[in-house]
């Protein structure tokens, strides 16, 4: 990897606040709002940031400098077509120099024309192989992404592209603990429910698992709850007295 | 007696279930194997004892069921 700390101050500036941080989705939207900001100080010729992101596999503006980018990047959405859609889904940059030659991506077109934005440039955030999203820096001039312009702004891309993976990460373990929660919880009564079983009917622990599951299919009930009514009805005959 | 374990990996994948998930569902129903025996039984490595098999079968037939299906699953006894 060429080290391009010292020609990019700013940039591994920026970088080093973003290391070693694990989000939640909020967090999420807040770095790349910075990230946004940063890419459009680090960029002269910028005039609007924001970034796309694909949540609940919709393509949708998680971040952005200006209202401008986010109408202009909404409109791409509604039309599935446009530099960012192109770069989330193929993972390829586009860059398009002269807004007013886009006549295959119409509705970018009008809308980028609308608000005065006469070149755009969007990068893909990858991390790995998975795709997630877009960098789109909009600009007013014509061509004006120089080839160092881009060189940034890709590496702003990637910086945005590992931090979504680690929140994606952070999502997928926050759900994974709460899973296993649960999935104890049931364990334990399905386990309460087969000792009854065992001493009831003087059967081992896999014959009383096979009541179980005969039960939960035969009444489409889950055999948690199956276990957990025949605890219940265990603890409320204890009470009444009845010594089974 | 053999079980068709192509037939619990295609219905986990019929089921739309990570195997991750998978196992949070089997232990949840008191599975004692780890996620990496449950892998082996998945890929046909190695072969579940009737017990596993029918709390893996459970835990499919469960999310099926969920999901407004039959129960395809067929247990080792009836």
């Amino acid at each position: 990897m060429p080290d391009t700390s010292n020609g990019f101050p700013e940039l591994s500036e920026s970088i080093s606040r973003m290391a070693g941080i694990l989000l939640s989705e909020e967090t999420v939207d807040e770095i790349l709002q910075l990230i946004t900001s940063l890419a459009l100080r680090t960029v002269p010729a910028v005039t609007a940031g924001s970034v796309s992101l694909i949540r609940e596999d919709e393509l949708t503006t998680a971040a952005y400098s200006h209202d401008e980018a986010r109408v202009v990047d909404e409109a791409q959405y509604e039309d599935k077509a446009g530099p960012c859609v192109e770069a989330t889904l193929n993972g390829s940059a586009q860059y398009v120099r002269d807004v007013g030659e886009a006549a295959h991506w119409p509705g970018f077109k009008t809308a980028a024309t609308a608000h005065n934005f006469a070149s755009v440039l969007s990068l893909p955030l990858a991390a790995g192989k998975a795709r997630s999203g877009a960098l789109n820096l909009y600009a007013s001039q014509a061509d004006a992404f120089d080839e160092r312009d881009q060189e940034v702004a890709s590496m702003f891309a990637q910086q945005a592209g590992v931090l979504v993976a680690n929140a994606q990460a952070f999502s997928d373990a926050t759900q994974l603990s709460e899973n296993l929660r649960t999935a104890l919880e049931s364990r334990e009564i399905i386990g309460e429910a087969k000792g009854i079983l065992m001493a009831r009917e003087q059967i081992s622990a896999d014959e009383a698992f096979d009541v179980l599951r005969r039960i939960s299919q035969t009444t489409n009930v889950k055999l948690r709850d199956v276990a957990v009514k025949i605890v219940e009805s265990t603890q409320r005959r204890s009470r009444d007295g009845d010594p089974t | 007696m053999s079980i068709a374990f192509d037939a619990l990996e295609h219905a986990r994948q019929a089921a739309g279930l990570s195997t991750a998930d998978l196992w949070v569902r089997y232990f949840g129903l008191g599975g004692m194997a780890s996620d990496h025996e449950l892998i082996a039984y998945m890929s046909g490595a190695s072969q579940p004892s009737r017990i596993d098999h029918d709390l893996i079968a459970q835990a499919l037939n469960e999310e099926f069921s969920a999901q407004g299906r039959d129960w395809p699953m067929a247990y080792t006894r009836p």
